[in-house]
C-alpha cells in the first residue's frame, strides 16, 4: 500500500515536472535589436512598436502553434558593437527570429550573428538590395521594397499616368538609399523613353548649404524637364526642394520613402506638385486599403498617434510573414520556414503584397503607394503596381 | 629601484588576475558577463597600446583611434568576406583580392601597416613640443577618418564592410591582451623606455644626459601604434562588420577615459582602469534595460549610462587625478 502511495507520489511528481516544463516551453521569443536612440531611433521606433502589436495581435488569436509569443526588445542606441551584443544575447535565450534595423549598415551585426547561429532575421525597412541578396547569407530578410526598385515604380508611375517624358535627376550623395533610386529611376526611365530621356543629371550633398549652383546649371542647360526626380532625404530633401521653388522652378518632384513625414512638409510652406511613395500611408493620410487604416485605428489606441512615417508598418509585416511561414511549416524550425517564405508570391501581409524567392529576399516588384502635395494638403493616390502598369487592389 | 624581484611584476601578475577573470566568467557561465569581458578584453589592448607612448611619454594622445582603424581595414583586405571581397572593394590591387591570409598573420601585418603609419607621420609630429602633439595626433584622427570614409574602392566608404571572419571570443581577447601587456612592460623595462619616462619628467636633464627627445618618443609611438593597430583589427573580427565611424570619437574616448581613470602613467592603472569602466558601463546598461527587484520591476531612464560615467570620470578627476592606482603598479613596491 505504502510502496504505491509512494509510487503515485512520485508519478504526480514527475506529471507536475513535465506539465512544468511544457508550460516553460510554451513562451517562443521574438527579438528586436533595434535603436530607440541615435540616428536610428526615429526609423526603427516605429517598425519596434508595430512588431509589439503583431505580437499581441498573434497571442490574442490564441498564439502560434499553440505557443504564446514573447517580444524581447533590446536598445542597439545606433551603436554596432551593442548591436551586435545584442543579437547575441537575443540568440542565447533562445530568440526564433531577429527583427534588425530599417539601415543595412546598422544592422548588419545582428544579421551576421542571426545567419551564424541559423537564426532568421529579418529587418523591417532596410531598403538596401545586400539584405535581399543573401550578401550575409540565407537567413536574412527585409520587409521593405528594395531601393531601386522604389526608383523603377516612380518611373514608371510618371509616365503612364502623368505623361511626362523629359526628366531631371538630382542625387544627394549622402546615402546608399539616395543612390539605389536615382539608379532605378534612370533605369526604367531610359528603358522608356531612350537615352535622352534623361535630360540631365546632378549631384549634391545633404549638407550644402546652397544648391544654387545646381539651379543655374538647370537653367544654363536651356533644356526643359517635365519632372525633376530627387532622391535624397531631410534634411537636405526639404532645403533643396525650398531653394528649387524659391527659385521659380515649379516642376513636378518626386521622392522616394524618404521624401515622407509631417517635418518635411512643414519645412517647406505650401508645398505644391510633390510625390512620394511609400509601404503605407504617412499619419494624417487616410490609406485606401482598409486593413491598413482598421491597423492604424488600432495603433493610435495603443500609442496615442499614428505611424509618422508609412515605413513604420513594415515592422509588422515582418512578425507577419514570420508567423505565417511557421504555420505554413508547422514548426519553428529555421530550414523550414525559410524554406516557406521564399514560397512567398504576393503574400498579402499588412504593409504590402510580400514576395522571396530562394535567390531574392526582398520585394522588388511590390505595389507601393503613391502620395501627392498639393498645397500641403496630402492625398493618397492609389497602390501602383509596376507589373500591371497600374493602380491595383487586392483587398 | 628593485630590479631583480619586480622583473616579472606587474604583467605576470595583471595578466594572472585577467586569467582568473576569464576562466570564473566561463565558470559562471554568464553569457553577459562572458561577452563583457571580451569587449574588456579587446579594449585593453587598445588601452594598453595608447598607454606604452602616453604612460611613458606623458603627452595625450587623442589620435591612436585611427591607428585602431588602419589596423582593423588591413586585417580586413587580408580576410574579410571571401566571394565578395571584390565587390565591396574593387579597388584593392589583385594579390590582395586573391589573399587568403590567416587570421593571426593578418593581425600582425595589420599592427605592422599601423606602425608603418605612425613611423612615417611621427618623424614630422613627434619634434613637436606636448600639447602641440596632441593636437597633431587629433588632427590625424580626422585625417585617417577622412581618407577612409572617401577612399570607396578600397574602403566601400561610408558603407559597412561586412563578412570579417568571427574569431576573436574570451581566449583569444585574452591572448592578445597578455600580449600586449608583455609587450608593453618589455618596453616600460627597456632602456627606451627609461629613457622616455626621463625626457618626460624633465626634458632639459634628459637632454643633458645625451637622450634625444623626439626619437625616444617616435620609438613609443610606433610601438603603441603597432599594438592598437592590432586592437583595431581583433575589433574588427570581433564585430564582423566594420565602419569608418565605429573608430571615431567615441572610441577615442572612452579608451582616454579608461587610461586616465586607471593612471595614466602605470600599467596596472590601464587594466584597472579598463575593467572599471567596462563593468560601469555593463551595469549601467543592464539597468537601461531594467531590473526585477521580487514584483518591482524598475528601469533607469534611456541615457543615464552616458551621464553617470561621465559623472564617475568627472569625479575621479577632481579626486585623484592621478588615476585609482597613480603611478604604482601591481607586486611592485612604490618606485624611487
Amino acid at each position: 500500500m505504502k510502496s504505491t502511495f509512494v509510487r503515485s507520489c512520485l508519478a504526480a511528481l514527475l506529471l507536475a515536472g513535465t506539465a512544468f516544463n511544457a508550460h516553460a516551453q510554451e513562451e517562443v521569443i521574438v527579438g528586436a535589436a533595434t535603436s530607440l536612440s541615435g540616428w536610428m531611433g526615429p526609423f526603427d521606433k516605429d517598425p519596434t512598436r508595430t512588431a509589439e502589436l503583431a505580437i499581441a495581435d498573434i497571442n490574442a488569436a490564441g498564439g502560434l502553434l499553440g505557443k504564446r509569443l514573447k517580444l524581447v526588445h533590446i536598445d542597439t542606441k545606433t551603436d554596432q558593437a551593442l548591436t551586435s551584443k545584442a543579437a547575441q544575447d537575443l540568440v542565447k535565450q533562445g530568440a526564433k527570429l531577429l527583427l534588425i534595423a530599417c539601415d543595412f549598415d546598422s544592422g548588419a551585426p545582428a544579421a551576421l550573428v542571426g545567419q551564424k547561429a541559423n537564426v532568421i532575421s529579418i529587418s523591417s525597412c532596410g531598403a538596401d538590395f545586400k539584405y535581399g541578396n543573401l550578401t550575409i547569407g540565407n537567413n536574412v530578410f527585409t520587409a521593405a521594397t528594395d531601393a531601386a526598385a522604389t526608383g523603377r515604380i516612380l518611373a514608371d508611375w510618371g509616365t503612364r499616368k502623368k505623361g511626362w517624358k523629359k526628366a531631371y535627376i538630382l542625387l544627394d550623395t549622402f546615402i546608399e538609399y539616395d543612390k539605389s533610386l536615382c539608379r532605378g529611376f534612370k533605369e526604367q526611365w531610359q528603358a522608356l523613353h531612350g537615352k535622352d530621356g534623361v535630360v540631365l543629371e546632378d549631384t549634391f550633398k545633404n549638407a550644402d548649404v546652397s544648391v544654387a549652383s545646381q539651379i543655374s546649371r538647370y537653367n544654363a542647360s536651356g533644356k526643359k524637364a517635365d519632372v525633376i526626380m530627387l532622391c535624397s532625404v531631410p534634411p537636405g530633401l526639404a532645403s533643396t526642394l525650398r531653394q528649387y521653388r524659391a527659385a521659380g522652378i515649379d516642376l513636378p518632384v518626386l521622392a522616394g520613402t524618404g521624401g515622407a513625414g509631417n517635418a518635411l512638409h512643414s519645412a517647406v510652406p505650401g508645398l505644391t506638385n510633390y510625390f512620394f511613395l511609400n509601404n503605407s500611408a504617412d499619419g494624417g493620410v487616410t490609406d485606401p486599403n482598409p486593413a491598413n487604416e482598421e491597423f492604424f485605428k488600432r495603433f493610435e489606441k495603443r500609442f496615442g498617434e499614428r505611424p509618422a512615417v508609412g515605413q513604420g508598418i513594415t515592422g509588422y509585416t515582418v512578425v507577419q510573414a514570420w508567423a505565417r511561414a511557421v504555420e505554413k511549416a508547422g514548426s519553428f524550425d529555421t530550414n523550414k520556414v525559410r524554406a516557406e517564405l521564399e514560397k512567398f508570391k504576393d503574400e498579402p501581409l499588412i504593409g504590402g503584397l510580400t514576395s522571396f524567392t530562394p535567390k531574392l529576399h526582398t520585394n522588388v516588384d511590390r505595389p507601393m503607394l503613391i502620395i501627392s502635395v498639393d498645397g500641403n494638403k496630402r492625398e493618397a493616390l492609389g497602390y501602383y503596381d509596376i507589373r500591371k502598369g497600374d493602380f491595383v487592389t487586392w483587398w | 629601484m628593485n630590479l631583480r624581484r619586480p622583473r616579472l611584476f606587474p604583467a605576470t601578475g595583471l595578466i594572472a588576475v585577467l586569467a582568473v577573470l576569464a576562466v570564473g566568467s566561463r565558470l559562471w557561465g554568464n553569457t553577459l558577463v562572458e561577452g563583457a569581458l571580451t569587449e574588456a578584453l579587446l579594449y585593453l589592448v587598445l588601452v594598453v597600446g595608447l598607454s606604452i607612448f602616453v604612460g611613458n611619454s606623458g603627452v595625450v594622445s587623442f589620435g591612436h583611434i585611427g591607428f585602431a582603424a588602419i589596423g582593423a581595414y588591413a586585417s580586413a583586405w587580408q580576410t574579410c568576406c571571401t566571394g565578395f571581397r571584390g565587390v565591396f572593394m574593387p579597388g584593392l590591387p589583385t594579390f590582395l583580392l586573391e589573399l587568403d591570409m590567416p587570421v593571426v598573420t593578418a593581425a600582425l601585418l595589420a599592427g605592422l601597416l599601423a606602425a608603418l603609419v605612425a613611423a612615417v607621420v611621427g618623424i614630422a609630429i613627434m619634434r613637436l613640443g606636448g600639447i602641440a602633439i596632441s593636437i597633431a595626433l587629433l588632427s590625424l584622427l580626422f585625417i585617417v577618418k577622412s581618407v577612409y570614409e572617401n577612399w570607396d574602392s578600397v574602403t566601400a566608404g561610408q558603407s559597412s564592410l561586412v563578412g570579417l571572419p568571427l574569431y576573436v571570443d574570451l581566449w583569444v581577447a585574452l591572448a592578445w591582451a597578455a600580449g600586449a601587456i608583455v609587450v608593453a612592460q618589455i618596453y616600460q623595462r627597456s632602456a627606451f623606455g627609461l629613457k622616455l619616462r626621463a625626457v618626460r619628467d624633465d626634458e632639459a636633464a634628459a637632454r643633458a644626459c645625451g637622450v634625444t627627445p623626439w626619437i625616444q618618443r617616435l620609438i613609443a609611438f610606433v610601438l603603441s601604434a603597432f599594438v592598437a593597430g592590432v586592437g583595431g583589427a581583433l575589433y574588427g573580427h570581433y564585430l564582423g562588420t566594420l565602419a569608418v565611424s565605429i573608430f571615431w570619437l567615441d572610441m577615442t574616448f572612452v579608451t582616454i577615459a579608461m587610461l586616465v581613470l586607471g593612471g595614466m602613467r602605470s600599467l596596472t592603472g590601464a587594466v584597472v582602469g579598463t575593467l572599471a569602466v567596462t563593468a560601469t558601463r555593463e551595469i549601467l546598461r543592464s539597468l537601461e534595460r531594467g531590473v526585477d527587484l521580487g514584483t518591482l520591476h524598475w528601469q533607469a531612464p534611456q541615457g543615464s549610462q552616458e551621464i553617470v560615467l561621465a559623472l564617475i570620470l568627472l569625479g575621479i578627476l577632481v579626486f585623484r587625478p592621478e588615476g585609482l592606482v597613480g603611478d604604482r603598479e601591481l607586486g611592485v613596491r612604490k618606485a624611487v
